[in-house]
C-alpha cells in the first residue's frame, strides 16, 4: 500500500486495526512483520529521521493540566529541534493564532474546552511543519460544529504538500476531506481508492423501501438496515442489498456511508455469516 | 549540541511539571517549616540551641542538608514513580515520543528536570540557613556549605532517582516498587545504620562528616569514595533505565549501549563500595599482622630509658626526627627490642658515632649492640628516623566492633582519628609510639608489654610556617621563633607531642599554672571572665582541693593545659586503666572550642544561669553567673561519667551511663604510679577503682534498666571465672563494675580490721613510696596484708573459678532514743543475716544526712562487715544524732537489688535505761519467723497466681517489651508501665534477698494477682498488705495539682474465705509504705486468697506481699 500526498482517510470500525497501525507509523510500535517507508526513510531502521517528519496527534489525547497552552506547543517546538528561541516564539504564536487559540495561551491546558484541546493537539503535531501528519480519530467526542471546524483545518492544511493520514470510524469525516481513502477490517486492507470510487461500490445496492411495522423486524433479520424513519403507520428504511426480494423497493443513490457498510456487511460476508 | 537542547527542554518542562505538583508544594513549605523551627531553636534561640552547631560552624549547613536530604530520598521515590504512571496511562507522552530526541535525551532530561528542583530547593534552603546563620552571629563556612551540597545531596538524588526509576521499569509495578523502595529506605535508616562500615548509608545518617575547623574533614579519601559508590551506582541505574525506557529508540545499536553504560557504571560503583570495605577490612588485617608481630617479640630483652633526648623537625607531610636514649638494660642480652610507629622509618643507629646494626620488622625495631650487656647496666645510643606516623597502628587491643563504634553526638557523626600530622597541624600521643619505647605495643599473648617505664625526657621540636610546638615539662627559652625545648620536670611515662597556631590564656594559682591552648581565632570565652578575672584563681584552687581531698591524692605537676585539639580526635577507655589518651600528663586534650560539651557552651551558660536564677526567685549579676558556669565547667572534670545514652529496644527504654574521658582522676594517679602484674594486667584498674570508690547507686537508672550495673556484674561473676570476663570484649562495659566489685571485696577483711579510711591512707602510703616505678600487684598485696594483718593474696586464686554469690537477709533498723539524764543518744541496731553458704562481706554506711563535706571522720559511718556462711549478726551502734538512713550494699551477693537503702522512720523514745554496747554480734538461731505470722510473696510460686494475659493489639505488643529472658527482672518505667505483669526489683518491695513484685499498668480489673496463704490454724488475724508508693504519689506530696485526690488512689482487694468473699481496700495515699492493715478476719484452717485487682486509678498495680498475723 502507498499513500500518496494529500488527506488519507483510514476507515474501519472498532478495533479494525487503524490505531495499531498508526503506531506503528508513528514508531511508537514495531510491526510484527513487513517494512514501511516514509518519504524514502526505513522506519525500522531510520526512525530519527522519520520522526523528525512526523507529526502526531494520538487518539486519546489529554494533556499534562500543568502546562499552559502556549508552553505545551513551545515544548513541542523545542523537541522537534527548534532551537532558536525567538523563531520558536514567533511559530508558537503564529501557530495558536492559525488554530484559535492565541487568546487562551496563558490558560493551564487543563482548563481548555474538548475542542480547544484537540486544536491544541493539533498544533503541536503541525509546529514543526511536518511532512507527514498522523490524526487519529482526531473529531470522536467534539460537538458538530467543532467537527466541522476541525475538519476545515485538515482540509486547509492538506493544501499544503503534506500527507495527512487521518484515522476514524466516523465516515463523515472522510468523505468531506479525503482524497484517498482505506478501508480496513481485522487487521487487513479491505479497499484501497477514492471515496468516490468506494461510494461507486455500492451504486444499486441500496434500496428504499416502504414497510408496516410487522415487517421491519423481518426485514431487520434479512438484511443490513441502515435508516429507519417512521412513516405514516408504518416505516421508510434503506437497506443495503445486491438485490430485494419479496419486499416492494427502489434503488437508492448511495453515499459513503452506504458504500462503507456495503462494505462491510456485504463484501466481508459478514452479514450471510451472521 | 541538539542532544544537550533536547535533554535541556525535557528537564525544563518536567521541572515545571514538579514544581507545580501539589505534592512538591507541600513538601517544600513542610521542609521550610521544619528547617525554620530547628534553625531557630538551635541556633537562633536564647538560652538553647545545639552547641556542637554554634563551636563548628560547618555543621549548620551539615545538619540541614543532612534533614533536607532525607526528606527529598524518600520524596524522590514518590516522583519516579509519579512520572512513569504519567508516561504510561496519558497519551500525552506519546506527542513528545514521536518526536526525533533519543531515549536517552528524554530519560536523562527528566530524571535531570526532577533534581533541578531539588536542587533549586537546596540552594534556596541553603539560603535560607545562611541567613539564620548570620542571625545567630556563628561565622559561616562557606566551603563548608558547598562541600555539604556536593556530598550529601548530589550522590543521593542520584542514586535515588535512579534506583528508582530504574526498578519501575523493571517491575512495571507502582505499588511493589513502593514498598520495595520505602521498606529499603526503611531498611537502611533504622535496620542497617552503620553496619557494614557504613556501607549501605545512601543517606548519610551515619557518615562521619563533622568538618572540624581547625584540621577540617579528615576522611576526604573515604568520604569521596563513599559517595562515589552512590553516584556510580546512580549513573548506572540511569543508564539501565534508559536502556529499560519502553520507547522504540531510535536506532537498535543504540539502547544496547546503554546497557553496557550501566554495566560499566554499576560495576565502578561496586567496585568503589569493594574498596570501601577493603580500606575496613585491609586495616583489621594489617592491625592483626601488627599484634601477631608483638606477640613474637613481648618476651625478647627490654631496657628502660632513664633519659630521652628528641630532637625532631616538622616537614609539611612528614617529621624528622633524632632521639638520644640512654637505657639500662632489664636482663643480659645483646639485642634488645623498641617499638616505634610503623610508618616511621628507622636510617640510622649509633653507639659513640659508631653505627649499629638493627632490625625493623613493621612496629619492632631490633637493635644489635654488638656485645653482651648485662642486667643493670646502661648504654647511650641514637638514632634517626623519619615518614608519616601510620595510626592504622594505634589501639591495637581494642576489638573490632568497638573501633567501627560511631563517634557521634546527636546526629553529628565524627571520624575518629588518633593522631594529626598535616602541613598547619600535628598531633601525636604515646599511642602512636612517635618515638622509640622499650619493649612492645599491644600483645594478645603476655601483658608485660602494659609495664610502664618512667623516664625523662627533652624535647626539641622545630615547626614549619612558625607554628606553636606543645608538650609536657618546662619550655626552655630559645632564640628561634620557631624552635621549642621541653623538658620534663618529673619522670614520666610518655609525652606527647601538639603542633599547631596556639595562643595561650594563662593563670598562676598555688604555684601551678593553668593554661588554655586554644587555636587563633578560637578565643570565645576570655571576654566573658574579664569582670570575674580577679575570683578565678580562688574558684581553681577550690576545685582542686576538693578534688584532691576526695581522692586524697596530689596533684604534683606544675602546670595544667587545656589543649584545644580537632574535634575527630578519639581515645578508647582501656581496661587497665582510667587514662584515656584524651589525658596527657599535666595536659587535657579537649575537643575544639568544647564542641562536645555542653558545659563549655560558656555563652549559653551565662544565660541559662540567670534563667534559673530568676527561676527561683533571684537576680544574679553577669559576674555571679560568669563565676557559676566557670564553676560547672570545672566540675565537668570531676565527672566519672559523661553524657547519658538512651537507647531504645522494643519500646522498652535503656539507659547507660558512659565513663567521662575528661575525669581528672588520671593527673592525680596514672602518670605517677603504675601497678603491674604479669598473672592480673587488671590490676591497675582494680587499684584505681578502689581509690575511687565509685557508687553505682543510681536507683532511676536502675528502675528504668530493671538491674544496675553492679547486680549485672554479679550474676555475671557466678557464671563466669574473673579471667573470661576479662578476656570478653562483649562484656566491656561492666568490667569496671566486676573489678570494682572485686576490690572492694579483696580489702574487704582488710578495712574491716584496721577502718575504712585508715587502709586507704596505707594504700596510698605505699603507692607514694614506690612512685614513678612499677609496683607489682603481688609485692602490693603483701604489704598492704601486713599492714592490715590480712592475707591478700589468697583470696586472688579463687579469682580463677565463678564466684560463689552469698545472700543476705537485711532486716529492719530499729532505733532508739535513750534520754538519760546527763544525754541523748540514738542506738541503731539492724540486723542482717547471710543466708547462704557463702562467707561474705558487705558495706554498711550510715546516711547522716546533710552533713556532707564535714571534716569529722568517723570510722563508723562507712564500713565494711564480714558475714561468714549461715552467720547472723546485729550490728549495733550508739549516736548523738539520729541517722536519716541506712545503706547496705551487699557487694558480692546474688541480692536484688544489691544497695538497699534502708529510711529511718520509728525512732522509739526510752528514758534511763542502760545504752548499748556497740559492735557488731554475733546472733544464734536467728530467724525472722515470727509464731503465728505467714508471708506470700510474689516470689512464692505455689502460693502466688497471676490472672492470664489480656488479649492486646500487635501494636501495643510490640511497643511494651518483649525482652530475651537472659535476665528475669525487667525494668519498669513509671509513666509508661507494662501491660503484662511484668516481674520487677526494688529496694522498697517486700522480699528475702530478692526484693521483687510484679506490676502492671492499671485497667478495668480484668487482671488480677492472686495469693493463697495457708492459715495454720483457726483464729482471729490481721490481714496486711506490703505497700510500695509509687513515685506519682511521692512526687504528689509536694506539688499542688500533680498529685491525685487522696479519695483515688486505692487498691481493690477481694478476700476470699470460707466459701465467702469480702472486699477490702487500701489507700495508698494514706497508708505508709510497707505493712499495711487490710483487716482482721476469723479464719478457720484453710487457705485465704488475697486477689488484688488492677482496677486502680493510678497508673500501675504493684503485686508484692501479703501476710496474716494471728492476734
Amino acid at each position: 500500500m502507498e499513500i500518496p500526498t494529500g488527506m488519507f482517510g483510514l476507515l474501519g470500525p472498532n478495533g479494525a486495526g487503524k490505531s495499531t497501525l498508526m503506531r506503528i507509523l508513528v514508531a511508537l510500535m514495531e510491526p510484527s512483520s513487513g517494512e514501511v517507508d516514509v518519504f524514502g526513510y526505513n522506519l525500522m531502521k531510520e526512525r530519527r529521521e522519520v520522526r523528525t517528519i512526523l507529526g502526531y496527534l494520538p487518539q486519546d489525547f489529554r494533556f499534562f493540566a500543568k502546562y499552559k497552552t502556549y508552553e505545551f506547543l513551545d515544548y513541542a517546538a523545542r523537541l522537534s529541534g527548534m532551537n532558536n528561541k525567538k523563531m520558536r516564539r514567533r511559530a508558537v504564536d503564529e501557530m495558536l493564532e492559525s488554530v484559535g487559540l492565541f487568546d487562551v495561551r496563558e490558560r493551564y491546558a487543563g482548563r481548555l474546552s474538548g475542542g480547544m484541546k484537540r486544536r491544541l493537539g493539533i498544533a503541536q503535531a503541525l509546529i514543526h511543519n511536518p511532512k507527514l501528519i498522523i490524526v487519529d480519530e482526531p473529531t470522536t467526542g467534539l460537538d458538530p460544529e467543532e467537527r466541522i471546524r476541525f475538519r476545515n483545518l485538515l482540509a486547509k492544511i492538506s493544501e499544503q504538500d503534506v500527507t495527512i493520514i487521518l484515522s476514524t470510524h466516523i465516515v463523515g469525516d472522510i468523505s468531506s476531506t479525503c482524497n484517498c481513502m482505506a478501508l480496513m477490517n481485522k487487521g487487513e486492507i479491505a479497499f484501497l481508492g477514492s471515496p468516490e470510487e468506494m461510494r461507486k461500490t455500492a451504486e444499486g445496492k441500496v434500496w428504499r423501501m416502504k414497510i408496516s411495522g410487522d415487517e421491519l423486524p423481518v426485514i431487520d433479520k434479512k438484511y443490513p438496515v441502515i435508516t429507519t424513519i417512521p412513516s405514516g403507520t408504518g416505516w421508510e428504511i434503506q437497506v443495503v442489498a445486491d438485490e430485494i426480494e419479496g419486499y416492494d423497493a427502489e434503488p437508492y443513490p448511495p453515499n459513503l456511508e452506504h458504500a462503507y457498510v456495503y462494505y462491510m456487511e456485504k463484501k466481508l460476508n459478514r452479514w450471510m455469516e451472521g | 549540541m541538539s542532544k544537550l537542547h533536547n535533554i535541556q527542554s525535557v528537564a525544563r518542562y518536567e521541572s515545571k511539571l514538579l514544581m507545580r505538583s501539589w505534592f512538591y508544594r507541600v513538601f517544600l513549605v513542610l521542609a521550610v517549616l521544619f528547617l525554620c523551627i530547628f534553625n531557630l531553636v538551635a541556633l537562633v534561640a536564647d538560652g538553647r540551641g545545639i552547641w556542637l552547631m554554634k563551636a563548628l560552624p560547618a555543621n549548620i549547613p551539615y545538619v540541614n542538608l543532612m534533614f533536607l536530604n532525607t526528606g527529598q530520598a524518600i520524596i524522590a521515590v514518590f516522583l519516579s514513580s509519579e512520572f512513569l504512571k504519567s508516561d504510561k496511562k496519558l497519551d500525552t507522552s506519546e506527542v513528545f515520543y514521536v518526536h526525533p530526541l533519543s531515549n536517552a535525551e528524554y530519560v536523562i532530561g527528566k530524571i535531570w528536570g526532577n533534581m533541578l528542583v531539588f536542587i533549586r530547593l537546596d540552594l534556596f534552603i541553603v539560603a535560607l540557613v545562611i541567613v539564620f546563620n548570620v542571625i545567630s552571629g556563628v561565622s559561616i563556612d562557606w566551603m563548608a556549605y558547598l562541600v555539604y551540597f556536593l556530598l550529601i545531596c548530589i550522590p543521593t538524588l542520584i542514586y535515588i532517582f535512579g534506583l528508582s526509576v530504574g526498578f519501575m521499569l523493571l517491575i512495571k509495578n507502582q505499588a511493589i516498587t513502593f514498598v520495595v523502595l520505602l521498606g529499603y529506605i526503611a531498611l537502611t535508616l533504622f535496620y542497617i545504620g552503620d553496619k557494614f562500615y557504613y556501607l549501605f548509608d545512601y543517606m548519610v545518617y551515619n557518615l562521619p562528616l563533622v568538618k572540624s575547623t581547625i584540621v577540617g574533614f579528615s576522611n576526604w579519601e573515604a568520604l569521596i569514595n563513599h559517595r562515589m559508590i552512590y553516584l556510580l551506582l546512580g549513573i548506572g541505574f540511569i543508564c539501565l533505565s534508559i536502556f529499560l525506557f519502553r520507547r522504540l529508540p531510535n536506532s537498535k545499536r543504540g539502547s544496547y549501549r546503554w546497557l553496557f553504560l550501566s554495566f560499566l557504571f554499576i560495576l565502578t560503583g561496586g567496585g568503589a563500595a569493594y574498596n570501601h570495605v577493603h580500606t575496613f577490612t585491609g586495616a583489621a588485617k594489617m592491625r592483626r599482622v601488627y599484634t601477631e608481630v608483638n606477640n613474637q617479640y613481648v618476651n625478647d630483652p627490654k631496657m628502660v630509658i632513664d633519659r630521652y633526648d628528641i630532637s625532631l623537625e616538622q616537614y609539611p607531610r612528614t617529621i624528622s626526627s633524632a632521639v638520644e636514649m640512654s637505657g639500662v638494660a632489664l636482663e643480659r642480652a645483646a639485642i634488645f627490642t623498641f617499638c616505634l610507629n610503623p610508618g616511621l622509618q628507622v636510617s640510622e643507629v649509633t653507639e659513640n658515632n659508631s653505627p649499629l646494626s638493627f632490625n625493623r620488622k613493621h612496629q619492632i625495631l631490633q637493635i644489635d649492640f654488638g656485645r653482651e650487656i648485662a642486667r643493670g647496666d646502661s648504654v647511650h645510643f641514637k638514632l634517626k628516623y623519619d615518614g608519616y606516623v601510620d595510626e592504622g597502628f594505634c589501639y591495637l587491643d581494642i576489638p573490632a566492633d568497638l573501633l567501627q563504634e560511631e563517634y557521634a553526638r546527636e546526629m553529628f557523626k565524627i571520624d575518629k582519628k588518633y593522631s594529626f600530622q598535616n602541613k598547619d597541624y600535628l598531633l601525636f600521643t604515646p599511642e602512636t609510639y612517635w618515638y622509640p619505647r622499650p619493649g612492645t605495643s599491644y600483645s594478645s599473648e603476655n601483658s608485660d608489654w602494659q609495664q610502664a617505664y618512667f623516664s625523662h625526657f627533652r624535647l626539641k621540636v622545630r615547626t614549619s610556617n612558625y607554628l606553636k610546638a606543645l608538650s609536657q615539662g618546662t619550655m626552655k627559652s630559645s632564640e628561634e621563633k620557631n624552635l621549642f625545648i621541653y623538658e620534663t620536670d618529673f619522670m614520666t611515662p610518655s609525652i606527647s607531642l601538639i603542633i599547631g597556631d596556639y595562643e595561650e590564656k594563662s593563670i598562676d594559682v598555688d604555684s601551678t599554672r593553668f593554661t588554655i591552648w586554644y587555636l587563633r581565632g578560637h578565643d570565645y570565652f576570655s571576654n566573658l571572665f574579664d569582670e570575674i578575672v580577679d575570683t578565678i584563681p580562688s574558684q581553681i584552687s577550690e576545685r582542686r582541693r576538693a578534688v584532691e581531698m576526695t581522692y586524697s591524692l596530689d596533684y604534683s605537676f606544675n602546670r595544667f593545659s587545656l589543649v584545644e585539639v580537632p574535634v575527630q580526635f578519639y581515645s578508647y577507655a582501656r581496661t587497665w586503666t582510667q587514662a584515656q589518651e584524651v589525658m596527657q600528663p599535666e595536659m587535657v586534650l579537649f575537643p575544639e572550642k568544647g564542641s562536645l560539651v555542653n558545659e563549655a557552651d560558656v555563652v549559653r551558660g551565662i544565660s541559662n544561669e540567670k534563667n534559673w536564677a530568676r527561676r527561683n526567685g533571684q537576680e544574679i549579676s553577669d559576674e555571679e553567673a560568669a563565676m557559676r558556669v566557670l564553676n560547672r565547667f570545672m566540675r565537668f572534670f570531676e565527672r566519672t561519667e559523661s553524657n547519658l545514652n538512651w537507647s531504645q529496644e522494643r519500646g522498652a527504654m535503656n539507659v547507660t551511663e558512659k565513663s567521662n574521658p575528661y575525669f581528672i582522676f588520671p593527673q592525680l594517679y596514672n602518670f605517677r604510679y603504675n601497678i603491674f602484674s604479669s598473672e592480673w594486667p587488671v590490676a591497675n584498674r582494680l587499684i584505681e577503682l578502689y581509690l575511687q570508690d565509685k557508687a553505682d547507686n543510681n536507683t532511676w537508672i536502675r528502675q528504668m534498666n530493671g538491674i544496675s550495673n553492679s547486680e549485672k556484674a554479679n550474676l555475671l561473676m557466678a557464671q563466669y571465672p574473673f579471667k573470661e570476663l576479662l578476656a570478653n570484649p562483649e562484656q566491656r562495659d561492666l568490667l569496671d563494675n566486676v573489678t570494682s566489685l572485686k576490690a572492694n571485696y579483696l580489702f574487704a577483711h582488710a578495712e574491716e580490721n584496721i577502718g575504712y579510711k585508715e587502709y586507704r591512707d596505707s594504700l596510698r602510703a605505699v603507692l607514694q613510696r614506690n612512685i614513678f616505678t612499677n609496683l607489682r600487684f603481688e609485692n602490693l598485696l603483701d604489704t598492704m596484708g601486713m599492714i592490715a594483718g590480712v592475707n591478700l593474696r589468697t583470696p586472688l586464686q579463687a579469682w580463677h573459678g565463678p564466684t560463689s554469690l552469698p545472700v543476705y537477709l537485711v532486716g529492719t533498723p530499729e532505733v532508739v532514743r535513750i534520754t538519760n539524764r546527763d544525754r541523748e543518744v540514738y542506738v541503731v541496731k539492724l540486723q542482717v543475716v547471710n543466708d547462704s553458704y557463702h562467707d561474705g562481706v558487705i558495706s554498711v554506711e550510715m546516711n547522716m544526712g546533710g552533713r556532707q563535706g564535714d571534716d569529722t571522720y568517723d570510722p563508723r559511718a562507712k564500713r565494711k562487715v564480714t558475714l561468714n556462711a549461715w552467720e547472723a549478726k546485729n550490728l549495733v551502734s550508739v549516736w548523738d544524732d539520729p541517722p536519716r538512713s541506712i545503706i547496705v550494699n551487699t557487694l558480692v551477693s546474688a541480692n536484688l537489688p544489691a544497695t538497699i537503702n534502708l529510711p529511718i522512720n520509728n525512732i522509739i523514745r526510752e528514758r534511763n535505761k542502760p545504752i548499748d554496747e556497740e559492735g557488731d554480734f554475733i546472733v544464734k538461731n536467728s530467724s525472722y519467723h515470727i509464731q503465728g505470722e505467714v508471708i506470700v510473696d510474689n516470689e512464692d510460686s505455689t502460693l502466688f497466681v497471676l490472672s492470664e494475659p489480656d488479649i492486646v493489639g500487635l501494636l501495643p505488643q510490640w511497643l511494651d517489651r518483649v525482652d530475651d529472658n537472659s535476665f528475669r527482672y525487667a525494668g519498669v518505667s513509671d509513666w509508661r508501665p507494662p501491660l503484662q505483669w511484668t516481674l520487677t526489683t526494688n529496694e522498697n518491695y517486700w522480699g528475702k534477698h530478692v526484693r521483687s513484685a510484679y506490676v502492671i499498668k492499671s485497667g478495668t480489673g480484668s487482671q488480677s494477682a492472686t495469693w493463697k496463704i495457708p492459715v495454720p490454724e483457726a483464729g482471729r488475724y490481721d490481714l496486711f498488705y506490703y505497700v510500695y508508693k509509687p513515685d506519682e504519689l511521692r512526687r504528689g506530696r509536694g506539688r499542688r495539682g500533680r498529685g491525685r485526690a487522696a479519695g483515688d488512689a486505692e487498691y481493690h482487694f477481694k478476700i476470699k474465705y470460707d466459701g465467702d468473699e469480702e472486699n477490702a481496700y487500701i489507700n495508698l495515699q494514706r497508708s505508709e509504705e510497707g505493712w499495711s492493715i487490710l483487716g482482721t478476719y476469723f479464719f478457720s484452717e484453710d487457705t485465704v486468697q488475697v486477689v488484688l485487682s488492677n482496677n486502680t486509678t493510678l497508673r500501675a498495680v504493684t503485686a508484692d506481699a501479703v501476710k496474716i498475723v494471728k492476734r
